[in-house]
């Protein structure tokens, strides 16, 4: 079985919000210190769904794709450390401004260049610009269906299991490949890389094509949609903090504001 | 203009929010509008009241409903009719749908739409929260290219029904028969007591909660203010408690009178599902946890202990 996972770079999201700036030429929001960015959360929880897959099915590989310009080499290898088998990338600064739609684009020609495979992974949504579309629209392009936000999936003879989240619950689906799928949360922490998968993936060579190599043009990757403006919302609130003796008089002095403010 | 809102709703129900579409629409152009609907699934009688100009209506049948049939279905339509927005809202089936039609029909995709601006329809700009809510986007879509847009809950007035019922036609669900997948069965897990998008008080846990025993607290104070329960990812994650009551960006969306927050840091992605509450109201130890920046009311306190004191004053009181 041949596996991919489509893998972003992003800033840390863990930042807090009085850490971060924007950069008004690229468009971006980054933290104010030199903070190494990440591989995306949800794309981590891919890499692990992907590669628990793989581990129940004989000669798998699993390949790691990436679109970027200026790609950390130690952040997106984490894959690598993790257990997969090789990574590919379009690291070209043409793609400095790219978006879902170009995104998926350079995705599709990687995957037609490396493929075919049999399943491609990928997160639910980028933690940076929340577009839930790149998958998608990989769909559109490759023709393969996307099944979203999976929990588990199994190989059953010839069929495939997979569990899928619902608001408010699941669902059994038995399904053909190819299959484009994504993860979230749900699938649980990914695993911690080894010291053996660390020293493999620094020894690892990141397989690169530029978009010439792609024969994809700036005008293809253009979006119909474009990002005009970022900023901060100004944040008007003003909390009263409650003050009092103990626990017990902050209690009492709660429920006469919100009695007070006709809230309760 | 032309618009189409796309609906969705189990079948004998009617979520009102869908209402917010259309206060939507008509911001998007005060004259020459004509709206169309097509609904799939939900209570006739209710749908047969939305303020629109021409009501199409698919059944749905039940649960394990294909959203292949439902794309089919809507390319379908989409042959015979263009439009310059389609308006979706955020639900499973509008978050599978949205972006796969905006690729086969063309059209320009922007998700979780908040506000707009504009002096004219040409140059319309549209507001979205990016960097997981810390920051907002302007968005622009080039000239006369029709456009997708999924709106965000909770962030519109809710246009009113019409007092009359309407005529809609029904249109069948084009089934396709060669699907890549089959759902086999669909399993509801509803969280037990109030669900947390109905619920006027909601009264949610966090981290700082520190376990399972320390929901049984938070369930008790929900119980006593006649509100629902909710939780942080961390809590989630922990297992403290039931997935189905998470609030935030990959959880429930909520918008109650008082939101109620218990050792709950406010990471942006929890505020994506709360910050609407008309009233905040945060117990944490940390007087820099940034819970407090929205909250009306601040207590900086261990939680536990704080939320046992105060479910004994509220017996006194009540």
């Amino acid at each position: 079985m041949k596996i991919c996972v489509c893998i972003k770079e992003v800033p840390d999201s863990d930042v807090p919000l009085n850490n971060l700036r924007i950069d008004s030429n690229n468009l971006k929001v980054l933290p104010i210190e030199n903070i190494s960015p990440i591989v995306n959360g949800f794309d981590l929880n891919a890499v692990e769904l992907a590669l628990k897959f793989s581990e129940s099915i004989e000669n798998s590989t699993v390949s790691i794709i990436s679109v970027g310009t200026n790609l950390t080499s130690d952040v997106i290898k984490k894959p690598i450390a993790m257990g997969a088998d090789e990574i590919i990338t379009c690291d070209d600064e043409k793609n400095v401004n790219i978006d879902v739609h170009g995104t998926a684009l350079v995705l599709s020609k990687l995957i037609k260049k490396t493929g075919p495979y049999d399943i491609i992974f990928s997160g639910r949504h980028a933690s940076d610009f929340d577009m839930a579309t790149v998958p998608f629209a990989l769909s559109e392009m490759l023709s393969i269906p996307i099944l979203n936000i999976v929990k588990t999936i199994k190989k059953e003879g010839k069929k495939i299991i997979l569990e899928r989240i619902i608001t408010d619950g699941y669902q059994l689906i038995e399904s053909k490949l190819p299959l484009i799928i994504t993860a979230g949360n749900q699938v649980g922490d990914p695993r911690y890389p080894t010291l053996r998968g660390i020293m493999g993936a620094s020894k690892k060579k990141i397989i690169n094509y530029t978009l010439d190599q792609l024969e994809i043009t700036s005008d293809e990757i253009e979006s119909k949609v474009k990002l005009e403006n970022l900023y901060f919302p100004e944040n008007e609130n003003e909390v009263e903090m409650i003050q009092g003796s103990d626990s017990k008089d902050k209690a009492i002095k709660l429920i006469s504001k919100l009695k007070e403010s006709g809230i309760i | 203009m032309k618009a189409l809102s796309i609906i969705f709703n189990e079948q004998e129900n009617f979520d009102d929010s869908c209402l917010e579409i259309f206060t939507f629409i008509k911001s998007l152009d005060k004259k020459n509008i004509e709206i169309t609907n097509l609904s799939f699934g939900g209570d006739k009688k209710y749908i047969s009241k939305l303020p629109v100009n021409k009501n199409f209506y698919v059944e749905l049948s039940e649960d394990n409903t294909n959203q292949i049939d439902i794309l089919k279905t809507i390319e379908n339509f989409l042959d015979d009719n263009t439009y310059d927005f389609i308006i979706f809202q955020k639900d499973d089936f509008s978050n599978y749908i949205a972006p796969i039609i905006s690729y086969k029909k063309n059209y320009a995709y922007i998700p979780d739409v908040k506000q707009t601006y504009s002096n004219s329809l040409e140059n319309i700009k549209f507001i979205r929260p990016v960097h997981g809510e810390s920051a907002e986007g302007i968005y622009s879509v080039k000239k006369n290219n029709p456009i997708i847009l999924k709106i965000r809950k909770n962030s519109f007035e809710k246009e009113f029904l019409i007092p009359i019922e309407k005529d809609i036609t029904e249109l069948l669900l084009d089934i396709d028969k060669n699907k890549s997948f089959t759902i086999i069965e669909t399993f509801k897990t509803k969280p037990e007591g109030l669900q947390l998008d109905e619920a006027e008080i909601v009264v949610s846990g966090g981290r700082g909660i520190g376990g399972k025993e320390g929901f049984e607290n938070i369930k008790n104070l929900a119980a006593l203010l006649n509100a629902a329960v909710g939780a942080s990812r961390a809590a989630v994650e922990a297992e403290w408690i039931e997935p189905g009551h998470l609030v935030g960006l990959t959880g429930k969306w909520i918008s109650p009178n008082l939101y109620l927050t218990f050792g709950i840091s406010g990471a942006s992605q929890h505020l994506a599902g709360c910050s609407n509450s008309k009233n905040i109201v945060s117990i944490n130890t940390d007087p820099d946890a940034s819970i407090f920046k929205y909250s009306k009311f601040g207590i900086v306190e261990d939680c536990n202990k704080f939320i046992i004191d105060l479910i004994e004053e509220i017996k006194k009181t009540s």
